[in-house]
């Protein structure tokens, strides 16, 4: 049996009457309703009706004016600004975030003045405390470690720090002629400096001399009475 | 094209719907302005390549459904005014003075009958949906939209010929 003679054999239903309105019923099945509304005045008024109400439905549709288009795009556009603009506040709001966490870091990660000095001061004593007659200047390799030869001093040893979590001074133990030591260390700065001629201020008996240049902040210690203290800490602004 | 451009362009056929749905024209222009502001902060939902237009309905249909419940829980007196009857012009003078009563009855018709049944009517009738979108759009089986379909219609018919059952008094002893 072919799929139309199998449409065919389907009686009619309410549904049909309603999908041959709405123009939506296949031609075959359309012919069955004709024939029946022929045979049914009373249904064919009835479909008639409902022709007529989709008529009128679309007539109500088309006199409702566009006045009010101009709002609806206005609404349109404010809402899209509005969500540019929270998407925007997002946007900040993350950058803030990461910017504080940046700071976060990096005063994590420096080492302050005063905690700088007091970490060389201990450098330094405990350096006097050792005995240094006997040693031999050493060769540490990597980076960090000035030649003060020319302020007549030798490299004997090397002193690593922690200072809080994520920050640590390494210092440098230099003997002078008279096997008096000085330490020399060097940290990160919270800001960028222009080289500046060191300053000079004592930490009891000790003597410390502080200079900042570029990224970083420069220390050379020792008694006040040590000899080549600042013959090193001059020798620095030549380089 | 910009999904807002989109949206705008459905907007003539939103309108003419939420009007049709409401009696009250500032009612109905709000519900379009909801229903946009909707559809644009949650255009994540909106499957690209669908039908836009049947998706915006199913929004406009969630939002007014959600309206009525608020209003019916709130108990809400609705005034006189709200109703929309200066909307309905009556003295105004048209070229075609049979078609506008007519116009009217049906603008009448229609506010009387259940949303449920409203909504099926003017989705096929006005909006020449078919029935599975229909089905789609109001989330229900196509059985139920044919259903509505035919006793929106036959209620409209009565309602439009004047033969509304009139309403049966009690019997106070």
């Amino acid at each position: 049996m072919a799929p139309n003679d199998r449409a065919l054999e389907r009686p009619l239903n309410e549904s049909d009457i309603h999908a041959y309105v709405d123009g939506t019923l296949p031609d075959d099945r359309a012919l069955l309703v004709v024939d029946y509304l022929r045979s049914e005045p009373g249904e064919a008024r009835r479909a008639g009706f409902y022709a007529r109400l989709n008529t009128l439905l679309r007539e109500v549709g088309s006199q409702a004016d566009e006045t009010g288009s101009n709002r609806v795009r206005a609404q349109c556009t404010r809402v899209s600004r509005a969500r540019a603009g929270r998407r925007m506040a997002r946007a900040i709001a993350v950058l803030v975030m990461a910017l504080t966490g940046l700071v976060g870091w990096i005063a994590a990660t420096r080492v302050n003045p005063e905690q700088m000095d007091a970490a060389v001061t201990m450098a330094l004593k405990g350096a006097e405390g050792e005995r240094w007659a006997a040693a031999q200047t050493v060769h540490i390799s990597g980076i960090g470690a000035p030649d003060f030869t020319d302020a007549g001093l030798r490299l004997v040893g090397r002193r690593s720090m922690n200072i809080g979590l994520f920050t640590r001074v390494d210092s440098f133990i230099y003997l002078n002629a008279q096997n008096e030591p000085l330490i020399y260390a060097s940290t990160l700065a919270m800001y960028r400096f222009v080289r500046n001629p060191w300053i000079a201020h004592r930490v009891g008996t000790a003597r410390l001399l502080t200079w900042p240049s570029g990224w970083s902040r420069y220390v050379i210690a020792g008694e006040a009475r040590t000899r080549g203290l600042m013959l090193a800490a001059n020798s620095t602004a030549k380089k | 094209m910009e999904f807002r451009d989109q949206l705008v362009e459905q907007v003539p056929r939103l309108r003419r719907y939420a009007r049709a749905l409401m009696s009250n024209r500032e009612h109905a222009d709000d519900l379009v302005q909801d229903t946009l502001e909707r559809a644009l902060s949650k255009t994540e939902f909106f499957e690209k390549g669908t039908d836009l237009r049947a998706w915006l309905f199913t929004v406009m249909h969630n939002l007014y459904v959600n309206t009525i419940r608020k209003a019916s829980m709130r108990a809400m007196h609705v005034g006189i005014e709200d109703e929309g009857v200066a909307e309905r012009d009556e003295m105004a003078v048209t070229p075609n003075p049979a078609g506008s009563l007519e116009l009217r009855d049906l603008d009448f018709a229609l506010q009387q009958l259940p949303l449920d049944l409203r909504e099926v009517v003017l989705l096929v009738g006005l909006e020449e949906m078919s029935y599975s979108d229909v089905a789609l759009t109001l989330d229900i089986p196509i059985g139920t939209v044919m259903s509505r379909l035919s006793r929106g219609r036959e209620r409209l018919r009565s309602l439009m010929s004047g033969k509304v059952p009139a309403a049966r008094l009690k019997v106070v002893q």
